[in-house]
């Protein structure tokens, strides 16, 4: 969808390019998140794209269609637009801000309202805001409206330059969160550049890792790249609990679960006990007809009774398919019998999980 | 207006003869009609010099200096000079009271439309260039609005300060200078009404229409007004 070709910029009055020599291709409907220290040239190669900055040598094309074949403004109205001040024009109204693109490429009146109300729902503002002013709005608010105003004329393309770098670390993540829900649905081709690493683990399909210079040093999907960094610059870029991180993208679905030491209520203490020792703990889990009751110690796995007669203790977390291994490890961690046991949407026991099998995950 | 004392002491007569204005009502009321159009075609005209020469300075970063260096120089010199000057190559005529008025709103209103310009938020022009807007619809719509406040704020001392002027233009003829005719008949007479009464119209006029922008600027910038981000 996005192709770079030998792109270069050099600034007038610098000898260095701000980009050296940068080839990379971004598939339609992926996100693609460009990362590396200040002054690599990420901010720079994004505004290629729109011809905010037009490169010294080298060829981009977006669509098939070399940018500068067409006029800068003609380009940019079919690809959306993102900053971190967001830039929201203070002497329009929210509605007339998202719908600035339709205004400009001249949509009916009826339908851009229509659609402006639609993306303000979809980007989860209240539709009441439409006819305040930006400065009525919080940040996090504010960036909403800038991500909706950009999506307005539906570009297949939306380039995001630092989104979420002004706002606080909650609302972020809950814009991160958004984003991701928001692809989902849209599966628009985009380019997001930040210089938060767990912004870009989090959010890309490839990630482009940039040195000074733009040089790309290793670009791929995020689980490839925490494995295997391709040269000390990455490895040290992507900074500590590397291993963590990868945790952060595995899903506890893709992970084999152990079946765990399980019995039913009405199991004898004899068969708990037995069930107890092949597994090598000192508890059962109690679970009929699929749904966990909780966990019996095995010290009171004893006499004439049930199991499901003396104190079943409930699991106080429990994670479900979509939670990440790097969730897992946290509830393991807290968890007094050391696993961390696992159940599916509709809270039926799956299985349980131990360090030992995630940290399998990442071998 | 500057009203000698020495004037008005040593002439014996009351104040302010009420009569004698009822009876000049229509000479009164041209000669503010005419004070107000010199007024408005003065800044009118500066305002849309102003304008031109503001945007080839926007568009053009050099020429801003030498434009401002030409405007202020004419802002410098004396209205009273200035007339002289031009009354050989434009007559007794409004024409030169026009050119000498119009000069001294240039540099007022040329500095703050670039001021207004300069002041919209790098980031808001950012977006609306990568969004498309076009130079000339980005100016027209973006930062031309948003420069509104400032521009306004120009416009009100340029209109001030030129209500202040017109009288001046009274030298050039009987026949000029709006409320200047009864100030400088007054002062021809030594009759106190008409030069105390051109005065305080002309107060009043220049007042009135920095009430009037005050309140023009409030009608079209109603962002400004609305409360700060809620939390």
């Amino acid at each position: 969808m996005i192709r770079l070709e030998h792109v270069s910029k050099t600034f007038p009055g610098t000898s260095a390019p701000a980009v050296g020599d940068l080839s990379l291709e971004v598939d339609e409907g992926e996100i693609a998140v460009f990362i590396g220290p200040s002054g690599c040239g990420k901010s720079t190669t994004l505004r290629m794209i729109n011809r905010l900055i037009d490169p010294t040598s080298g060829t981009i094309t977006v669509g098939g269609r070399d940018v500068m074949d067409v006029k800068p403004h003609g380009l940019r109205l079919g690809i959306g637009y993102v900053i971190q001040q967001v830039g929201l024009f203070p002497h329009r109204t929210i509605a007339q801000n998202i719908a600035t693109v339709p205004e400009l490429i001249g949509w009916p009146k009826a339908r851009t309202a229509e659609q402006v109300s639609r993306l303000m729902e979809m980007v989860g503002l209240d539709t009441e805001l439409a006819r305040r002013y930006p400065s009525e709005l919080s940040g996090g608010q504010q960036q909403r409206v800038g991500v909706a105003r950009a999506l307005a004329a539906d570009p297949p393309v939306l380039l995001m330059d630092e989104p979420f770098g002004a706002v606080d670390p909650i609302v972020r993540a809950r814009l991160q969160d958004e984003l991701i829900d928001l692809q989902r649905r849209l599966c628009k081709t985009i380019v997001f550049v930040t210089h938060d690493i767990d912004e870009a683990i989090r959010l890309a399909d490839r990630m482009a890792v940039l040195n000074v210079g733009g040089v790309v040093e290793q670009y791929g999907t995020p689980v490839d790249v925490l494995a295997q960094p391709a040269n000390p610059f990455v490895e040290e870029f992507l900074g500590s609990e590397r291993g963590l991180k990868r945790l952060s993208l595995i899903d506890v679905r893709g992970t084999k679960l152990d079946p765990g030491p399980v019995v039913g209520s009405d199991t004898t203490m004899d068969v708990a006990r037995q069930v107890m020792q092949a597994s090598a703990t000192d508890w059962v889990a109690v679970v009929d007809d699929g749904h966990l009751r909780g966990w019996v110690e095995a010290s009171y796995l004893q006499g004439p009774d049930r199991v499901g007669d003396v104190e079943v203790r409930p699991f106080l977390v429990t994670l479900r398919p979509d939670s990440s291994l790097r969730e897992a490890l946290d509830t393991l961690v807290a968890s007094p019998t050391r696993v961390a046991v696992v159940l599916d949407e509709h809270d039926r026991y799956q299985g349980v999980l131990d360090v030992g099998r995630i940290g399998g995950e990442l071998e | 207006m500057v009203l000698p004392g020495s004037i008005l002491a040593q002439v014996d007569q009351p104040l302010i003869r009420w009569p004698w204005i009822g009876d000049h009502l229509a000479l009164i009321g041209a000669a503010l009609l005419q004070h107000l159009m010199l007024t408005f075609i003065a800044v009118g005209i500066g305002f849309a010099l102003s304008m031109v020469m503001a945007v080839i300075a926007i568009r053009f970063h050099v020429s801003y200096a030498p434009i401002n260096a030409v405007t202020g120089v004419m802002y410098a010199i004396p209205s009273l000079a200035l007339f002289i000057l031009l009354t050989p190559i434009t007559g007794l005529t409004t024409l030169t009271a026009e050119i000498a008025l119009i000069s001294y709103t240039l540099q007022i209103l040329f500095r703050s439309i670039v001021a207004g310009i300069d002041g919209v938020p790098a980031p808001v022009v950012e977006s609306a260039r990568g969004m498309g807007f076009t130079p000339s619809k980005r100016f027209l719509r973006i930062e031309l609005p948003l420069a509104l406040p400032v521009i306004i704020s120009g416009l009100r001392i340029a209109t001030v300060t030129t209500v202040g002027l017109v009288p001046i233009a009274g030298l050039l003829g009987r026949d000029q200078g709006g409320l200047g005719q009864l100030i400088f008949d007054g002062l021809n007479r030594f009759f106190n009404t008409p030069l105390l009464l051109g005065a305080v119209l002309t107060v009043a006029l220049a007042v009135t229409l920095d009430l009037t922008l005050v309140g023009l600027q409030r009608v079209l910038t109603p962002w400004t007004r609305r409360g700060a981000a809620a939390a």
